[in-house]
């Protein structure tokens, strides 16, 4: 199997940013959609 | 069948002048992408000094179906349901345990998925002169599924998986032995009021691998939810001071006061 080469980061700035976010807040949504769809079923 | 292509990757050395002693796999959540859980870095960084490690951090294969910048490990957006998570397995319908084979199998399932990724394992350690004792696999959410996953079907043991809201696809002991060929120690770190993957699932992710002889710790995090928002800050520090806790032999002391000092302000 032949991988790219990988991108090297080598600074990350001092933030409060907190981990994961756009993950957390896609799957919120994808929650939220399921449980719309059974509302409607129901 | 064709195993996914992995397209893009990013690493980071925290010590580019030394030679690294450990070697941190990163998986992101489904939607999320290499940079989402590379923030996790600056968290881990304020907990470890004396552990010089390489953060490796792919992209995962299949674009998500509604983020242009977000990306799945196997296809969860056309079979997530919220009760997969939070019911025993046994007791789902033959309609959702159709969900969790989706997941499972297939050109766009977690077993291809932990194909593709145990080889680009290799090629990290190979590349950065690691092996697998000296290799932790750390997923969040989609990422610890696929953590679990590429761990216990990977041919040497790693020195940990580390999932943090997620669980093993599915949590079933019958799939799981058809799966299962090494045991790695594994650290599942999970809000009891997740609402996305329910707690629950942890648990029983906890139940099959203990029974099955694995060393597994449960980090349950009381109140905590799946890991979104300004409340989950302390969720995300605990999982960087228990990351730590397995990275490095002792966490500097400085650090741990300040977490703690910090947990009890609040």
């Amino acid at each position: 199997m032949i991988f790219p080469e990988g991108q090297p980061v080598s600074f990350f700035p001092d933030t409060n940013d907190l981990p994961c976010q756009q993950s957390a807040e896609h799957m919120e949504k994808l929650k939220q959609k399921e449980e719309t769809r059974q509302n409607a079923d129901t | 069948m064709p195993t996914p292509e992995l397209k893009n990757w990013k690493y980071y050395i925290a010590d580019p002048s030394k030679k690294p002693s450990l070697l941190f796999l990163m998986l992101h959540g489904c939607g999320g992408n290499a940079d989402d859980i590379f923030k996790f870095i600056p968290l881990l960084r304020n907990v470890i000094k004396n552990e010089n490690f390489i953060a490796v951090a792919p992209d995962a294969f299949w674009q998500s179906c509604e983020k242009a910048d977000g990306y799945q490990w196997f296809d969860i957006e056309n079979n997530y349901a919220k009760k997969l998570f939070s019911s025993p397995y046994a007791t789902l319908t033959d309609a959702e345990k159709e969900k969790f084979a989706n997941m499972e199998k297939g050109e766009k399932g977690v077993v291809k998925a932990s194909e593709t990724l145990n080889c680009f394992l290799d090629f990290c350690q190979k590349k950065f002169g690691l092996k697998n004792e000296q290799t932790i696999i750390f997923g969040y959410s989609q990422g610890a599924m696929q953590a679990l996953d590429m761990g216990i079907s990977r041919s040497g043991k790693v020195k940990k998986v580390i999932g943090v809201a997620g669980c093993l696809i599915p949590p079933d002991k019958e799939s799981f032995k058809k799966r299962h060929m090494v045991s790695p120690d594994v650290l599942l770190i999970h809000g009891t009021k997740d609402t996305v993957i329910d707690f629950h699932a942890a648990k029983q992710t906890e139940e099959i691998l203990k029974q099955n002889g694995f060393n597994v710790t449960l980090c349950a995090q009381k109140g905590m939810g799946h890991g979104r928002g300004e409340e989950s800050r302390s969720f995300w520090l605990k999982t960087a001071w228990y990351t730590a806790k397995t990275m490095a032999s002792k966490p500097t002391l400085s650090k741990i006061n300040t977490f703690f000092a910090q947990r009890q302000r609040r």
